[in-house]
């Protein structure tokens, strides 16, 4: 695997948390598995991608360490 | 005069914290006046509001984006107080978002009907969930208490993530308004343009430092000529893209969003299929080939 590749491969990866939070509200909304009126909707949905985020960022974070090693 | 603009830079009142207060203060008691004036009981009347604040808010970051490209561009007193004072612009834009997340907040939670039936969309939601999650991380970590938890590297990540996230979605928003919806308003076309100046130099800044460093490095490279006659050509098809969006938004959003994977992402994943932002993929590619040397 070239170096491109591997990096491409990190990004991915890194990246992955952050796509599932997202395709998760996707999913719970298209799948109608909440509505309008689910209760505290909207601070589950932030709470959700954050984790997501959060996520993405410690293992974007943990791959850049093992590069500086 | 150059004398007179550095001493006049140099003013404390238009430095750091004063020059925040300066600007934040009277946002802050226009955004109370303007509130006394909508009508707040009512959906609408929120709605109207947050499209207020996010009108403060966008130049901001607008500048923000902006500021380190025009130091490296054109070197002086002004772009160096505008560098300098970056951090305090940021946390204007970090003012004007609180506003703006808070009618979001009154809208979500008072006129929750109003809100589903004419204001949501999943994709919105989530690209402005996405920049209030960005920012308070920003601003936390623009103080001491805040950066000292972070590494230099995560530091850079998470900032420079930010910025662009929170560049990219009003750029967008506005784009739209253009280039998609009827009748846009003056606002848009500025707040558009200015959104693209913003990235727009940032591209040219990068080229500037990229040849600077391949001169550095071999004194004796230059650009071929063929690549500086591309490269330009291909600036200028971006800068064509960049202002024809009405020709061909249509078409190209039909092609791109052609296959079911396509159209399936355009409904959660922010920006896809990317079409406001072409025109700067396309001017990007221009100035790597017009930067491009040889020894």
């Amino acid at each position: 695997m070239t170096s491109k590749q591997h990096q491409a491969l990190k990004v991915t990866i890194a990246f992955t948390p952050w796509l599932i939070s997202m395709y998760t509200l996707y999913w719970l909304e298209y799948g109608e598995i909440w509505t309008n009126e689910t209760a505290h909707r909207g601070k589950i949905s932030v709470a959700i991608l954050a984790v997501g985020m959060g996520l993405s960022f410690l293992i974007h974070s943990r791959f850049a360490k093992r590069e500086q090693k | 005069m150059g004398v007179e603009l550095q001493v006049a830079l140099k003013n404390k009142a238009i430095n750091k914290w004063r020059l925040f207060w300066l600007i934040s203060i009277p946002m802050s008691i226009i955004m109370v006046i303007a509130m006394i004036g909508a009508d707040m009981s009512t959906g609408p009347g929120v709605s109207t509001m947050i499209q207020f604040s996010v009108r403060w808010a966008v130049p901001f970051i607008f500048l923000v984006v902006a500021a380190s490209s025009v130091q490296t561009l054109f070197p002086g007193a002004f772009p160096m107080w505008w560098l300098h004072n970056r951090k305090y612009i940021g946390m204007c834009f970090a003012v004007a978002m609180a506003w703006q997340g808070l009618f979001i907040f009154m809208m979500s939670n008072f006129f929750r009907e109003y809100y589903f039936a004419d204001v949501y969309l999943l994709r919105d939601e989530l690209e402005g969930s996405i920049g209030y999650i960005f920012l308070p991380g920003m601003v936390v970590t623009s103080f001491h208490f805040g950066r000292k938890h972070l590494n230099p590297k995560q530091w850079k990540v998470l900032h420079k993530s930010g910025i662009y996230f929170l560049w990219a979605y009003p750029f967008s928003v506005y784009w739209w308004n253009l280039f998609y919806y009827e009748n846009p308003e003056p606002i848009d076309y500025v707040y558009y343009w200015s959104g693209f100046l913003a990235f727009t130099l940032r591209i040219a800044a990068w080229g500037k430092e990229r040849q600077q460093a391949a001169k550095s490095n071999a004194p004796e490279s230059n650009t071929p000529l063929a690549f500086k006659v591309l490269g330009g050509a291909i600036i200028a098809f971006g800068l064509f893209v960049s202002a024809s969006g009405l020709d061909w938004q249509e078409p190209v959003t039909a092609f791109l969003t052609a296959p079911k994977w396509s159209a399936n992402l355009e409904l959660w994943l922010p920006f896809w299929p990317f079409e406001p932002y072409l025109s700067l993929f396309v001017i990007g590619l221009g100035a790597m080939l017009v930067t491009k040397t040889r020894a």
